[in-house]
Formats: C-alpha cells, structure tokens, sequence
C-alpha cells in the first residue's frame, strides 16, 4: 500500500478527481494549502503599492491506494494536473505499514 | 435473575437476562412503525422501566425492609419521557442510620438492572446531599428537579421535593437562574450545525423544552403551565409548544430505532430515511427530507422563540432607557421584554409595526405577547397594503446599524415574509450540503449582518476599504442582494437564475428605480460568478478574468460583487472563510478591476519574466538600425502595453512616433469586422487631444465603441480606437475621410465648428430602458478613476470627454466599452495641477455635470 500526496493547481481539482475515479481510486481527502517550489514566491502590484506573495494557494489531494494501483493513480493526477506551466505541483509516494477501518476493524488493504 | 430468586451476578446468564429490557424497547419500536405519537412512546417506554425497575427492586428487600430509604427516578426518565436509547438514572435516597445497608441494596440492585438489559446511572445520596448538590451545580438541579419515587420511603422523597421547590426563593436560586441563561445562550452559540440538528441538546430541541420549565420555576417557584396566560407566551404558543414536543419526540425515536449508536444528531444520510418513514415523499420541487428539517426547523425555532421571550422577561439586567423612535406607547413588561396596551394600532398598519420592531431591535427589547398577538393578525391579513411599508423597509435597509436584530426580528414575526415576496419559500429550509451551516433565510440574515457588523471588515482590509464609500442607496441595494442571494434555493433549477427573477420581483415591488432593479438582478444573479472564477478557474488566466470582466461590466458593479461573495461565504458557517480562499477572491477582483480600468492585472505581473525577454528579441530585431533609441523607448513602455501588443506592433508603433514632427499627428485606419474599423493616433500629448481626436471621429461620422489610450513618459501618446463607421462608402475613402476628420479636428483644436458638418446617421443600437446613467469616482495614490456607466448613444464618449474638459480636467489613460448597449468607461484624470480630485464638492458638481449631460441620451442635434 502507499499514500500518495499531490499539491495541484486549484483549479485542476475536479479533473483531478475525475482521473483518479476512473483510475479505480474510491476516496481522498483534500486540503487548501500554500506553498511555493521552482515557481517561487512572486512580486504583485496593485494600485502602486508592491507585495511579494510568498505562497501560493494550492490543493493538497492525498489517496491511499494498493501498490498496484499506484502507477495509475500517479499518471492520472500528473496528467490532468498538468498546464506545462511552472508550479503545476509535486507528486509524493509514500510507503504505508498499515490501514484501518474505524468502523469495521478491518486492516490491510482491505480497509482501503 | 437466578431460578431461587437470589440477584444473579454480573456475568452470571447475562445473555439471556438481556432480554426484557430489549423485547420492551423493541415492542414499542413497533408500535413507532405502527405510527404510535413519539410522547406516548416517550411515556410508555419510561412506564415500563418503572415496572422493570420496581420488580426486580421488590426481588432485592421486601416491602418493610425499604425503611429509610428510596429509590428515585431522576432526569428525562424521573419526568416520564424515554427514548429508545437514553440512559436511565436512578438515586438512591437513605436517612443516615441506613449508610451501610445503601450500599449493600446498591451491590445488589445495579448487577440485577444490568442483566435486565438496562445500564442505569446510579448514585447513592442523603436528603441533605441532593440540596447542596442541587445548589451548586446546575446539571444536579436540573437532574433532581424532576425526582419521583419509584420504590421506598415516601417521607424521603417528600423531603428532597420540599428541599427543591425552596430554592426559587433563596439567593442560591437567583444565581441559579441567571447561570441557567447564561447556559442557553452558550448552548445556542456552540451548536450551529442546523444542516444536522442535534434534537436533544441543539437549539429549539428538547433540551430547550425543558429549559422553558425550569427557568420558569426557578423564576417565580411555579411550574411553566400553572401561570398563564403570561407576558411572554401568547395563547397559541402553548398549543404549539405541545406539537413542537410530538414532533421532536417522533423523530428521536425514529432516529433511535434506525441508528442506535447516533446519538442525537439528525444526521445527513438518516435525514432521508426518517422523512420517508415519517410519511413525507418527494415532491417537484422539495425532497422528502427538506420537507421533514424545514418543519423541524420552524418548530425549533418557536421554542427558541418562547425561551428567548423568557429569558428577556426575567433578564436580571433590564434595559433602562425607554426606546425614543417607537411610534407608539409601549410599556416595559419584564427585563427585555416590551409590549404595547392594545391590538389595534400596529394589526392595521405594518409602517407602525416596522417602526416599532426596529425601536425594540436598537434596544435589544423582544416583544412581548399582545404585540405578537397583533403582528400575527396583522401578517395574516391579505387586505392590507403593504407598498409604504416596503418602501420604509428598503430606506431602513440602507443603514447598517442595528439592522441585523431588526431583520432577525421580522423575520421571527413574520413580517418579512409579507415586505419581501419570494421570502416563504426560503424560510427555514435546509441546505442538505456538508458546507453549509444554517438553512436559507438564516444564511442569508447572517450574510447581511456580516456586511452591518464589524465582521467582515476585520477580517478583510479590501473589504473595508471598499465598503467605506459606498452611498446610503448602493448599501440599500448591496444588503436587499445578501437577503436574496439565495432566494432562488429550493427549486431544482439553477438557484441564481430563479433568484434573479424573484429579486426582479421584488424589485418592482418596493419600486426601485431602474438602475438599482438591474444592479440587484446582477448582484444575485451573478453571485457565484466571482468566487468561481477564484476557486474553479486559473485567476492567472488572462481569458477567464476578460469573461468575468464581461459579465461584471463595471468596477462599481465588480466592487459590489465583491462586498457580497465575502459576506456570503463568511455567512455559510464558522471557519468557511479561510486565507486560502482570500487570497484567492483578492487577486481575482484586483485581476478584473485592472481589466475594466485597462490596467494590466495583477495576476499577470507576477508573471512578466518574459517581459525583459520580449524587450531582448526586440532590441535584437530592431535594434541594430535603431540603436540606443529604441533600446531607451523600449525601457519605458509601460508593461500593460508591452504585454498587450505583439513585437511587431511594437515596433510598427515605434516607427510612427518617430516620424511624427512636434504638434503633428499620425493616423491610421484599417478596416476591421464589418462595419467596425481600428483607428490608431500617434501624436504628442496636449490639453484636450483626446477630445479633439473622439470630435473627428464623431465628425467622420463614426461611433467609438472601445478606446484605449496611452501616455508615455516623454509625453508621445499612442491611442487605438475601435469604431463603428454609420456611412457606407469605399472602405479606401472612408478611411480617409476618418484619417482628414482627425487630423482637422487636432490641428484646428476647434471641433464645435467640425462637428456642424458630422453626417445624419441612424441610432445602431437600441437603449435599454432599464439602464440609467451612473457615474462613481475612485482616488487613487495619484489620479481619479471616473467610471461612467450609462446607455450608449451617438456622441456619447465626446459628451463625457467636453464636461471633463470643462471641469479642468486631464485625462492621462482612458478604457473606453461598449457592452452591447451599455457603455463603460474609465477615465484616469487629474486636476489642473497635476493632482487627483480630492475636493468634495468639486467631485459632486462633476457627477452633477455628468449624470445631466448622460440623461440627455440621445440629444436632438444628433439624430
């Protein structure tokens, strides 16, 4: 099993829930978050005064998938993620030891 | 039990001894599927734990051994009323000499219960104990108040019920009773989830019911139904308190029976389910469970209503001063509350009742019953003319002091409903989202006193610096646009377009004029638009921002949207408005604004690192026949320019200021779609060339349609017209009559003489007869926008430019619309000084000017 964490765009939210759906994944869990990476903060000015906007909004969308389902799922967040623009986002697998169902007790992948 | 009679132990057959308690629960269950009353069930559940509960009492000490002691129903069961799934609280009285055998009949009783099924809370206590308990802890005196006897010694009972029905008397009981206030009020602000009411413990649930009792008591030493008719509750209250308990009993059984481990919230997908087995069914425009919580809602909102109305009578801090506005003489009742002497007055004549809510509503009074007595006769009847009414309303609407209670206050009254059409339909229904807190009138109240208060202000500085100008009639518009914003809600179709036909509606009904009827259509209609451009859209994105630009044609209109979508979100629930999002509808309206004011977005500026590469190709292209001039003109176009136009109109344009000779001009004309054509001016800058160069081009018998015009640093000035030719002839001659009829008017700089011999054209558009002119003024660091927003006509850009001119007015870029037949334009201008308009009374005189120059529409001469 492995959780995979995306930070997006904002905008390209419903595409990607779209993509991961069709990719077989049932849940996620979405976040507002800011950040910057090789997009950097950036200058703005409005009305002559100048401001440097250190973070940028982005959407933080992590699932918890099978390992077999992993590749798909990556390739289904970095294609409907993507603009070719810098600060389209990062992708991180992450390794998971376990999963439980609060509700069930089930654990393993069958809780996902 | 075991077979010889004895107590079992706590594990000894518990399986089987489960049961009784089990079969009594789940004998009344189906009765609750036979349609049995939930407050017979209630009654009948805690009648059976009676008899379970005296039977196996009576197996643990015979009759004589219950001497000096009591066994006592407290709580929800001590007052009769169980549900599927409450607990069961039980108190073991004794005198002092039964110490020891308390404990011994507890050791035996509670395994006993357990294996019955039940899992009573217990608690072994003396007379003496309950009454200090009971004093200083109000979960004690609320559970002890309702104590009865269910086995034992009648004298103990008696006791600890004399001991209780003293305290209303006592100083303990004053500082119970104002504790108890202070209770409901935090419980009220700590539950807000109306979306899944909690039927217990949220507003208006049974816990409020109860509240109503007990601080009645705690107030005067009298049960709540032995004094009425009473002050704060009129006759019919009492009739629907009583549904009001039928109907949240039936439903926390039923979510009992369903979802054992719920609790007592009404959750989202039980919602459904409940109202199906409710008898509700799905309607055309309502689900079965939006017709169950609206129900729900209104009934718990005349309990909140009737324990309000108490407290506000026996509030310990009265308010002192008498309300100086009210039309009519009221008398303080009791605390808070305040009534009039007789019906007739305020039953006939809803000015008088709307005057004298909002006299009670600056106060913080409530009204007490004759007056609701009346309000309610006179909201049912259909006779009464409500127009002045509805046109005192919407004034009133305009200052934001005190204006959320008074709203909240009609709307408790009714009165809302009848001032606004289309508001019915929206009371008290639910919003089935997990985003939403509050049901649709609430949301939208709430919206409106987010705009009244200091709430949205402290939590956005553009917001407050937007707001700080608005005029009494535009916050008469922006607060009328929160109340209906959602008033489209509970119908299937797209809540903004039914909205939008509601407020026009309304619109007529409280006779605004046309401009305020189309700005509040817009308001709501488009509400969504801006927050979804934000949130669904890249706010970076050039052609998202133009085509919400397009939508919202004027930066007032655009400033307004923005007051509203912050209030809006700040008004579905706590938390709902976050950084994240703020950032977001910032840089969105900043993006827009600049495009309607012909600025270059924000947005965009944070991303011009191509800009200095633009500057590189170009230099490398052009650069080396032109040498450092052209490097140096390049460095100071503006960016708004440089990223508007390709490299080779750069330096086409660059080529043309170069051949102009001082006080020349340079023309260019080419044809665009249709009868439209693209006129491009080089020249210097000069006191009135622009308006000189719109005198040519109305003269050449044109129609500006859009206009963006340009100064540079060293005073050369770009400026590109697009425009509607009414005169057919050879493309090849009409542009040069157009290029003659500018360069005569900039040369001769007399366009009064030119203008006699502009040729008869025809009226291209039709006026709409909804619009009306308008103008707003904005100061910035160092120049004034003028925005003027108006029906377009032939002639109507040289019209505005003449009266700016005649003010002494320079004008240093302008962005000139046209959106269908509406025109929108900008002006940046400054004094003759060099300075943006500060004076008052100058900028009053110059609307004054303006709007009389505009409401001409189409002047004679022109036609």
């Amino acid at each position: 099993m492995v959780k995979i964490e995306a930070i997006i765009r904002h905008y390209k939210l419903d595409e990607v829930k779209d993509a991961l759906t069709r990719a077989g994944v049932q849940g996620m869990t979405v976040t507002e978050v800011r950040g910057f990476g090789r997009q950097k903060g950036h200058k703005e000015q409005y009305r002559g005064a100048e401001y440097v906007v250190d973070f940028v909004p982005k959407l933080k969308v992590e699932v918890a998938v099978p390992d077999e389902l992993a590749e798909a799922a990556v390739e289904a967040i970095t294609t409907a993620g993507r603009t070719g623009q810098v600060g389209d986002g990062k992708i991180f697998v992450i390794p998971l030891s376990d999963a439980v169902r609060i509700r069930t007790g089930e654990r393993g992948e069958v809780a996902l | 039990m075991t077979a010889t009679g004895k107590p079992a132990g706590p594990r000894t057959g518990m399986e089987a001894q489960r049961k009784p308690w089990e079969e009594v629960r789940d004998d009344l269950i189906a009765q609750l599927h036979a349609g049995q009353d939930g407050v017979l069930l209630a009654e009948s559940l805690a009648a059976r734990a009676d008899a379970l509960i005296t039977q196996v009492a009576r197996q643990v000490l015979s009759a004589d051994q219950w001497k000096g002691l009591a066994l006592i129903a407290v709580g929800g069961y001590g007052q009769r009323m169980l549900a599927p799934g409450s607990d069961v609280d039980l108190i073991l009285l004794h005198r002092w000499y039964q110490r020891h055998g308390a404990r011994h009949i507890a050791r035996l009783l509670v395994p006993a219960l357990w294996d019955m099924g039940l899992r009573p809370g217990f608690a072994i206590r003396m007379v003496h104990e309950c009454g200090r308990l009971a004093k200083a802890d109000l979960t004690c005196l609320t559970t002890l108040r309702s104590a009865r006897l269910l086995i034992g010694d009648r004298g103990l009972a008696d006791s600890l019920s004399r001991s209780l029905d003293a305290l209303p008397r006592t100083r303990a009981g004053k500082y119970l009773l104002r504790t108890m206030i202070q209770e409901v009020l935090a419980r009220r602000s700590h539950d807000d989830q109306q979306s899944e009411p909690d039927l217990k413990n949220g507003p208006g649930g049974i816990r409020d019911l109860q509240f109503i009792d007990w601080i009645a008591w705690l107030a005067t030493g009298r049960r709540f139904a032995e004094h009425l008719p009473c002050v704060w509750k009129t006759a019919s209250d009492e009739e629907r308190l009583r549904s009001a308990q039928e109907l949240l009993w039936r439903v926390r059984w039923w979510l009992h029976a369903l979802a054992p481990r719920c609790g007592d919230r009404l959750a989202l997908g039980l919602q459904d389910q409940i109202a199906q087995r409710l008898g509700y069914r799905d309607s055309e425009d309502r689900h079965a469970a939006e017709q169950l919580l609206v129900q729900l809602n209104r009934t718990r909102r005349l309990v909140v209503s009737v324990l309000d109305r108490l407290i506000a009578h026996f509030d310990a801090s009265p308010s002192k001063s008498r309300p100086s506005a009210s039309p009519v003489p009221i008398r303080q009742v009791g605390g808070r509350l305040w009534d009039i002497d007789g019906h007739e007055p305020v039953a006939r004549d809803p000015e008088l009742a709307i005057q004298l809510l909002d006299a009670l509503a600056q106060m913080g009074g409530r009204p007490g019953a004759v007056l609701l007595n009346a309000l309610e006769r006179l909201c049912s009847d259909r006779k009464i003319d409500w127009t002045a009414a509805r046109r005192m309303f919407l004034a009133r609407l305009g200052r934001s002091r005190g204006l959320g209670a008074f709203v909240r206050l009609l709307n408790e009254t009714g009165l809302l409903a009848r001032l606004l059409p289309g508001w019915e339909r929206i009371h008290a229904l639910p919003q089935l989202t997990s985003y939403h807190a509050y049901t649709v009138d609430e949301h939208c109240i709430a919206a409106l006193e987010m705009a009244c208060t200091a709430e949205a202000a402290e939590r956005d500085e553009l917001w407050n610096e937007l707001s700080r100008p608005l005029s009494e009639r535009d916050r008469s518009i922006l607060h009328l646009a929160l109340l209906l914003h959602d008033a489209g809600k509970g119908s299937r179709s797209d809540h903004s377009r039914v909205g939008a036909r509601i407020a026009r509606s309304v619109a007529e009904q409280l006779m605004l004029t046309n401009r305020e009827c189309e700005l509040l259509v817009f308001l709501v209609a488009s509400h969504l638009s801006l927050s979804g451009t934000a949130f669904h859209r890249d706010p970076h994105d050039l052609a998202s921002v133009r085509e919400l630009a397009e939508t919202v044609q004027t930066p007032h209109r655009l400033k307004l949207l923005y007051l509203l979508t912050i209030c809006d979100i700040l008004a579905a629930g706590p938390g709902r408005l976050t950084s994240w999002k703020l950032d977001l509808l910032r840089l969105t309206y900043q993006s827009t604004h600049a495009i309607l004011t012909g600025s270059l977005p924000p947005a965009l500026l944070g991303h011009t690192s191509h800009l200095p590469e633009k500057k590189r190709e170009l230099a490398a292209q052009y650069g080396a026949t032109s040498g450092t001039r052209f490097q140096s003109w390049l460095a100071m176009l503006p960016p708004e320019y440089l990223h508007a136009y390709p490299p080779e109109r750069v330096v086409e344009d660059y080529r043309e200021i170069s051949r102009l000779r001082r006080s020349k001009c340079r023309v260019r004309v080419e044809a665009a779609t249709g009868s439209r054509r693209r006129v491009r001016i080089y020249s210097h800058d000069r006191p009135r060339l622009f308006l000189d160069i719109v005198a040519g081009l109305y003269a050449a018998g044109t129609d500006v349609l859009h206009a963006r015009a340009t100064t540079l640093p060293d005073g050369s000035v770009i400026d590109e017209f697009l425009v509607v030719d009414h005169v057919e002839d050879s493309p090849e001659l009409r542009h040069r009559r157009i290029e003659q009829a500018i360069l005569e008017a900039t040369v001769s700089q007399n366009p009064r003489e030119l203008l006699k011999h502009r040729p008869l054209v025809r009226r291209s558009t039709s006026l709409s007869p909804l619009t009306q002119p308008r103008v707003a003024f904005e100061n910035q660091e160092d120049v004034t926008l003028v925005e003027v927003f108006a029906p377009d006509y032939p002639g109507l850009l040289y019209d505005v430019l003449l009266c700016l001119y005649t003010h002494r007015l320079d004008i240093t870029k302008a962005c000139v619309a046209t959106y269908g037949d509406r025109a929108v334009d900008v002006f940046y201008v400054r004094d003759q000084f060099g300075h943006p308009v500060t004076d008052e009374a100058h900028l009053k005189r110059l609307r004054h000017d303006l709007v009389s120059t505009l409401q001409k529409l189409v002047p004679a001469r022109h036609v």
